[in-house]
């Protein structure tokens, strides 16, 4: 859906977006992660056509979107950082106005309103003004905005700050829903907690950079790579080369220093080819006590990405 | 269908309180003015309708119609607006009628109480009417367009005052409504003579038209929308046109002649400009970066898009210049060519001096920096020189036309091409040479 090539952006003396190259397919949700300054608002801002790049392309289904923002505004719902409302206006008022603003006819105005204000279960606060709403129900107004036209993509810049524990899981909740119904969104938090909960892929970003893209734990393809961890019951020396013969193995890593033999390696996500390479393991006599695929959470697939750019 | 962003506007600005409380007030004062004019419902009244009219449209409104733009960049909805499917035509006279509505019903009812009480003819009454309705448009409109202007060049002020726009506003249009009640019964331009209130009507009617014309293109710009240099130039080509009407005999008779005359008045024009939108637009180094990529890369159609509107006007000037070198004034030789060589150097120079002070690390008052050094080179160091008595400094300040023409030309080329290296010099280290700086 969304294709990315050799992307810069340029503040005043300092190169925001650095030769950024990355695609999204259709449906998913990508976690847009980093820390602060890395670039995510600015890349967040191109996406949207809000901003022009210095060079570089974004494709948006296949269209420039440098060359047709306003095509791309039609079709993207975003939700900034800092987000402001009309506050006298009343909820009922703002969907309407966001709804006719974003060129949807007329007679098909009320059920816009009426089904962007269920999704975000804010209908029963339509003649409340949002001045006098609370934090958690001015963001999911401010969402409700973002999403009334339908558009296919939906950009959200810090969605979850400022909000509490049951507005967060709720937020998440209202993403999963979005994810099903097929939008595609691009999230970027600090919260990677809750980001697990409904992201496919996350992108992690340094200093203007993309430094990985990867799918996250659950939803690869039966040919992506996985991690697994195998424990041995007694000392094994040959490990390393019994599994070096073994087609399929990268990443060794064998850890004999404490008192348990143990090793982690890359290996495919197929469940067949896994019962395959135990079978392997056991038929070299490897004494073998557990076997079994390491889930790494995403905060803890986001630390690694930095120290490994910290080394570099 | 309806424009969403006036609706949204009315359902703001217009309440049954306030549809309310603007005649309450409008009434208590006329009804004090009548009291104290004898009881009479007279020119008295009608000259507070007319006052309060232009107070009302041309100030508040001009505040309003600014503060429309800078209202939504404070409150961060303005990103909003911009993704939204509205056209730059709609978001404009959305903003621009929408906003000022509630100030067009207050005016709107002066101007029926001055109907009702000017002691005048009724065409008189009715072409009046139209004035203050055209420089109330105006006004809003040049502030609209100077808010968003301002604003594309340096979003922090969307924090200042909607009325140091809506003062644009009145500056702009307050001298046209002076000149409508001048005494002159007629106006003469390009040799036709009308009469004088008649042709301020027509020629605001422009004037209004140009602004919405600046307004629909800023508002594209803001949009993303790309357009070309098509607009400034018409405009530009239009003021010239427009002014050149008004060179009388006066005039060509110490100018040697009617072409060489209006030429004069477009380079004026030309060079007015220059300076102005040098001012108003933004010189973001990333502008240059991005024009130096796109010539790299021989992209001619997007440079056109985001060239500067003082680099046309400044090749405006090139070429009347230089045509001025070759044709004016006649007979008078080849020192008086060099003057307008001379003229033209001082302004690259000038033009050079504010990029340099913007392509600093620290931008930040950059242009009033460049103002300031402006106001040394042409006021200060001169006053200096002719107070000290050597007025031979002259030609290092100002363009010569006669005695030390060569030489002081020669000198501002000197100072040219001094101050242009020191530019390329700083932009390169500064913007030229990417440093990536991120935390």
């Amino acid at each position: 859906m969304i294709k990315v090539e050799h992307l810069c952006f340029e503040y005043p003396g300092v190169r925001a977006l650095d030769d950024v190259s990355f695609t999204v397919e259709k449906g998913s949700v990508v976690a847009l992660v980093g820390p602060n300054g890395a670039g995510k608002t600015t890349l967040l801002h191109c996406l949207a056509a809000l901003d022009q790049p210095l060079s570089g392309v974004i494709y948006l289904d296949g269209d420039d979107i440098t060359q047709h923002p306003r095509m791309t505004h039609r079709k993207t719902g975003y939700l900034p950082d800092f987000f402001g409302l009309y506050e006298d206006l009343t909820v009922e008022r703002c969907l309407r106005y966001h709804a006719c603003a974003h060129g949807i006819e007329a007679d098909k105005v009320e059920h816009a309103v009426q089904q962007a204000a269920e999704r975000l279960d804010i209908s029963d606060r339509m003649q409340v003004r949002a001045k006098e709403l609370s934090r958690g129900l001015r963001q999911r107004l401010a969402i409700a905005q973002a999403i009334v036209h339908e558009p296919p993509l939906l950009l959200l810049d810090e969605p979850a700050s400022g909000l509490d524990p049951e507005a967060r899981h709720s937020l998440a909740t209202l993403f999963l829903s979005l994810r099903d119904l097929g939008l595609t969104l691009i999230v970027s938090s600090h919260i990677l907690t809750e980001l697990e909960a409904y992201s496919t892929h996350m992108l992690v970003m340094r200093q203007g950079k993309i430094i990985s893209q990867d799918v996250i734990h659950g939803y690869e393809s039966s040919v992506a790579s996985c991690q697994l961890r195998l424990k041995l019951a007694s000392d094994f020396p040959e490990l390393d080369s019994v599994l070096k013969n073994i087609g399929g193995i990268s990443a060794i890593q064998i850890d004999d220093q404490a008192d348990v033999w143990q090793a982690s390696f890359s290996f495919s996500c197929d469940k067949t080819l896994q019962h395959n390479l135990l079978k392997q393991l056991i038929e070299s006599h490897v004494p073998i006590a557990s076997f079994a695929e390491e889930k790494r959470d995403m905060h803890a697939a986001y630390l690694d990405k930095m120290q490994e750019t910290d080394h570099v | 269908m309806f424009n969403p962003e006036f609706r949204r506007n009315l359902w703001l600005e217009v309440t049954p309180h306030r549809l309310i409380g603007m005649p309450l007030v409008l009434g208590a004062m006329f009804l004090l003015a009548y009291l104290l004019n004898d009881q009479e419902w007279g020119q008295g009244v009608a000259n507070l309708a007319l006052t309060l009219c232009g107070l009302i449209s041309m100030l508040w409104g001009a505040s309003l119609a600014a503060e429309s733009i800078l209202s939504e960049v404070r409150s961060h909805t303005w990103e909003n607006q911009r993704m939204s499917a509205m056209s730059a035509w709609d978001m404009s006279w959305g903003k621009l009628l929408g906003a000022t509505i509630y100030s067009w019903y207050g005016a709107a009812i002066c101007l029926l109480v001055y109907l009702t009480s000017a002691d005048k003819p009724f065409s008189v009454v009715i072409k009046v009417m139209l004035l203050f309705v055209l420089c109330g448009l105006f006004s809003q409109s040049v502030a609209l367009v100077a808010s968003l202007q301002i604003l594309k060049k340096d979003r922090s002020v969307a924090r200042s005052q909607a009325t140091v726009y809506a003062v644009f506003g009145l500056m702009a249009a307050a001298p046209l409504l002076q000149l409508a009640f001048n005494q002159k019964i007629s106006a003469e331009w390009y040799g036709i003579t009308m009469n004088y209130m008649d042709f301020v009507l027509i020629s605001l009617v422009f004037y209004v038209a140009w602004a919405w014309i600046g307004i629909y293109h800023a508002m594209r710009s803001e949009l993303q929308m790309q357009h070309g240099i098509w607009g400034w130039t018409l405009f530009v080509i239009w003021l010239m046109g427009y002014l050149m009407g008004f060179v009388d005999d006066a005039l060509v008779m110490r100018w040697g002649g009617v072409g060489s005359s209006r030429l004069l008045v477009a380079c004026l024009v030309a060079l007015v400009l220059t300076y102005l939108m040098i001012f108003v637009e933004s010189k973001d180094p990333v502008i240059f970066l991005r024009l130096k990529t796109m010539f790299e890369q021989k992209k001619w159609q997007q440079i056109s898009r985001i060239l500067p509107c003082w680099f046309i006007t400044l090749l405006f000037a090139f070429m009347i210049c230089m045509t001025l070198a070759s044709v004016f004034p006649v007979g008078k030789g080849f020192e008086s060519s060099l003057f307008f060589v001379a003229l033209y150097l001082f302004v690259l120079r000038d033009v050079c001096i504010i990029l340099w002070v913007n392509f600093s690390q620290q931008r930040k008052r950059a242009d009033i920096t460049a103002v300031l050094y402006l106001i040394v080179l042409y006021g200060l160091l001169p006053s200096i020189a002719n107070a000290t008595g050597l007025d031979i400094l002259d030609i290092f300040f100002f363009p010569q036309g006669e005695g030390n023409a060569f030489m002081g030309t020669c000198i501002v080329a000197v100072q040219f091409a001094i101050v242009l290296w020191f530019t390329k010099k700083r932009w390169q280290s500064n913007y030229d040479i990417r440093t990536v700086v991120h935390e």
